[in-house]
């Protein structure tokens, strides 16, 4: 994606929600809404600078590279790793969250790497859990 | 002025809150965390701060924070190994170790050249904590006489590093700031408990968690990062010899340099949001100047890497001297660091001073004896923590991941802070990717709630006049400050960007 047009949607979306911000802010009880407002209008004025200023300075366009699928299949492997969590507990789902970490983008080392996940999960929960006295969830599913 | 009988006082009552086991070994752990997270290319010492703030929760304050302090200390020196042995600045500030730190590796003097890095950060550490704690106290005293108003432009103040944080894109820098400021509304306001941009989300009535925001946008897009370049190769780690040269002896010929980088390094870190990497070019232009043999500077000259490595380790106390007396974090690290003051229920400024005198002194030791400790295992250890290099890209990124979530969770025990976490994880990584400075939108989520706090009671005080907010000195002297911080950005960004680019040039040469 080209850096200029990247800018240009950022600012235009940033201003699209600051907009209907500034609304709703603007029924807040009267010291609620000072600061809001403040920052919503200073948001949509520098984002407006931003457009004028991408707009203008055409020679100044780099390419930007986001590993789209690999960035989204790891956040959807995080969220999953959350609902896990709160399903089945601290412990086991970080284990199978660093086993399918490293053996979708390490699959070179994958039995080692499974003993290496099962050995770091174990280390880190008793480090947090006992030595720490960390509260971590234990899972819906087991009561 | 606090008397000499109550600074000694509080000094022995710093030292003895310190001087347990527990305190002690976090000393050790944070030290090592640190030098460790700062050799790797890539991982910050504020992501190590940021993730590991939250364990500080179940510590004592004085624990907690001497764990942090290691790190800080640690992370900064961590960057020469690399540098020196790799040609990789492990941070920032370690590029201009790399001019002659490099060179003298490839000269098959690369343990001379960790030896000189190690006893010059730990000498520029030691003389810029010997400065914060002659500087602080005095600052305590004025920043006594501060109200609402002062305090609102302190944080003013504060917020005015936005500039300075944002040399490569200012528009972006501040958009990021005000885009922080924004943030830290959302939720009940502090005087009326209004609900603000809620959504009628319960979880949102309290707002974001300032730890959570912040391992979110310095912590995960690292690890994406690292896993959007992971190859699953092995690493190629370079053999190094261990060949020394007699320390006090290297002392002796350069305490000059020794003592003037620290120098250099510890006011610059008073100055907020200035920088080690600045600090470390001024250091390493000023003892070039003064060399009888500048031609070899760049060429392997030890006393490049002294210079270089005292100026970035002295910025550690001096950056401090603002956090604690005032309340600003004068860095991306001491904003991270302030929140470990915020999960106490510390607050910051001149109050912590007479309040809790033993945390303040405590963390001055521990900032004083982290660098004892990283004198030690740097110098007895420093081509150790290379090894830390064949850990595989997945494995630290699924690690710190999953350190990120303990840290976002253990906060409130909230399963929604986790999906907040992965949110300001993704946007961090799109702002980086976008060229958006992380550190503004941090400061903005950090300082939003005083600066709201502080103009809604100055201006309750004075039933509503905003002519309140400019009726002191010190609030002239801050409104000063503010536009000479915002202003004097550009001039400082513009100068850097000078000495940058001719040493770009002579290195090249």
């Amino acid at each position: 994606m080209r850096s200029d047009f990247a800018d240009l949607t950022i600012a235009i979306l940033v201003i699209g929600l600051a907009v209907p911000g500034c609304y709703d802010a603007v029924d807040f009880r009267s010291g609620a809404k000072l600061l809001p407002l403040l920052a919503l209008a200073t948001l949509i004025g520098l984002n407006t600078i931003l457009i004028v200023k991408t707009i203008l300075q055409k020679h100044d366009v780099k390419k930007i590279n986001i590993p789209i699928l690999r960035v989204s299949s790891l956040l959807l492997m995080c969220l999953t790793y959350t609902f896990l969590i709160e399903k089945i507990g601290f412990f086991i789902s970080s284990t199978l969250f660093f086993i399918v970490i490293v053996g979708i983008f390490d699959r070179k080392r994958l039995v080692p790497s499974i003993f290496a996940s099962l050995g770091v999960s174990a280390f880190i929960y008793l480090v947090f859990s006992l030595g720490f006295s960390i509260y971590l969830p234990t899972g819906e599913l087991w009561g | 002025m606090m008397d000499a009988g109550d600074f000694l006082n509080n000094l022995a009552l710093g030292l003895l809150a310190l001087l347990n086991v527990k305190a002690i070994a976090l000393m050790v752990f944070g030290t090592a965390i640190g030098i460790a997270v700062g050799a790797i290319p890539g991982l910050s010492g504020t992501m190590a701060v940021a993730v590991l703030v939250p364990v500080t929760f179940v510590l004592e304050p004085v624990a907690g924070l001497a764990m942090l302090a290691g790190i800080y200390n640690g992370a900064i020196y961590g960057g020469a190994i690399t540098a020196i042995l790799m040609r990789i600045p492990g941070t920032p500030a370690a590029v201009v170790t790399i001019f002659d730190g490099y060179e003298m590796t490839r000269q098959g003097k690369s343990a001379v050249a960790l030896e000189a890095a190690i006893s010059s950060s730990t000498v520029g550490g030691i003389i810029s904590v010997l400065v914060l704690l002659l500087v602080a106290p005095p600052l305590v005293k004025i920043a006594l006489m501060f109200g609402p108003a002062e305090y609102f432009w302190v944080a003013m103040f504060g917020l005015s590093i936005v500039a300075s944080l944002s040399s490569n894109s200012m528009i972006k820098g501040l958009i990021a700031g005000a885009g922080g400021v924004f943030i830290s509304v959302i939720g009940l306001d502090p005087q009326t408990a209004f609900a603000r941009f809620t959504f009628d989300v319960p979880e949102l009535l309290s707002g974001f968690d300032v730890i959570t925001v912040m391992i979110g946008l310095f912590a995960l897009p690292q690890a994406f990062t690292l896993l959007g370049a992971a190859s699953g190769g092995d690493k190629e780690i370079v053999k190094q010899s261990t060949k020394r040269a007699p320390m006090f002896g290297q002392f002796r010929k350069f305490w000059k340099t020794y003592i003037r980088s620290a120098i250099v390094g510890t006011i610059v870190g008073i100055i907020p949001a200035a920088g080690g990497n600045i600090a470390s070019f001024v250091s390493y232009d000023l003892a070039k100047r003064r060399s009888k043999n500048p031609e070899t500077f760049g060429t392997g000259e030890v006393e490049g890497v002294i210079a270089s490595e005292g100026a970035n380790n002295g910025i550690t106390g001096g950056s401090f001297v603002p956090l604690l007396t005032l309340g600003i974090p004068g860095s991306t690290t001491t904003a991270a660091i302030m929140g470990a003051f915020m999960v106490h229920g510390l607050d910051l400024g001149p109050q912590l001073f007479t309040d809790n005198p033993e945390v303040v002194y405590a963390l001055i030791w521990a900032l004083f004896l982290t660098n004892i400790v990283m004198f030690l295992m740097g110098y007895f250890g420093a081509t150790a923590f290379i090894r830390i290099l064949r850990v595989p890209d997945s494995l630290m990124a699924a690690g710190i991941i999953v350190f990120c979530v303990i840290g976002a969770f253990v906060m409130r025990s909230n399963i929604f802070d986790i999906y907040m976490l992965f949110a300001f994880g993704v946007l961090g990584y799109i702002m980086e990717k976008m060229a958006f400075p992380l550190a503004p939108l941090v400061l903005g989520v950090v300082l939003g709630p005083l600066i709201e706090t502080n103009l809604l009671r100055a201006l309750t005080i004075s039933h509503g006049n905003f002519f309140a907010l400019f009726n002191s000195v010190i609030s002239w002297i801050f409104v000063v400050l503010t536009l000479l911080s915002f202003f004097g950005a550009l001039k400082r960004s513009a100068i850097s960007n000078i000495w940058q680019d001719r040493f770009r040039k002579r290195n090249e040469a």
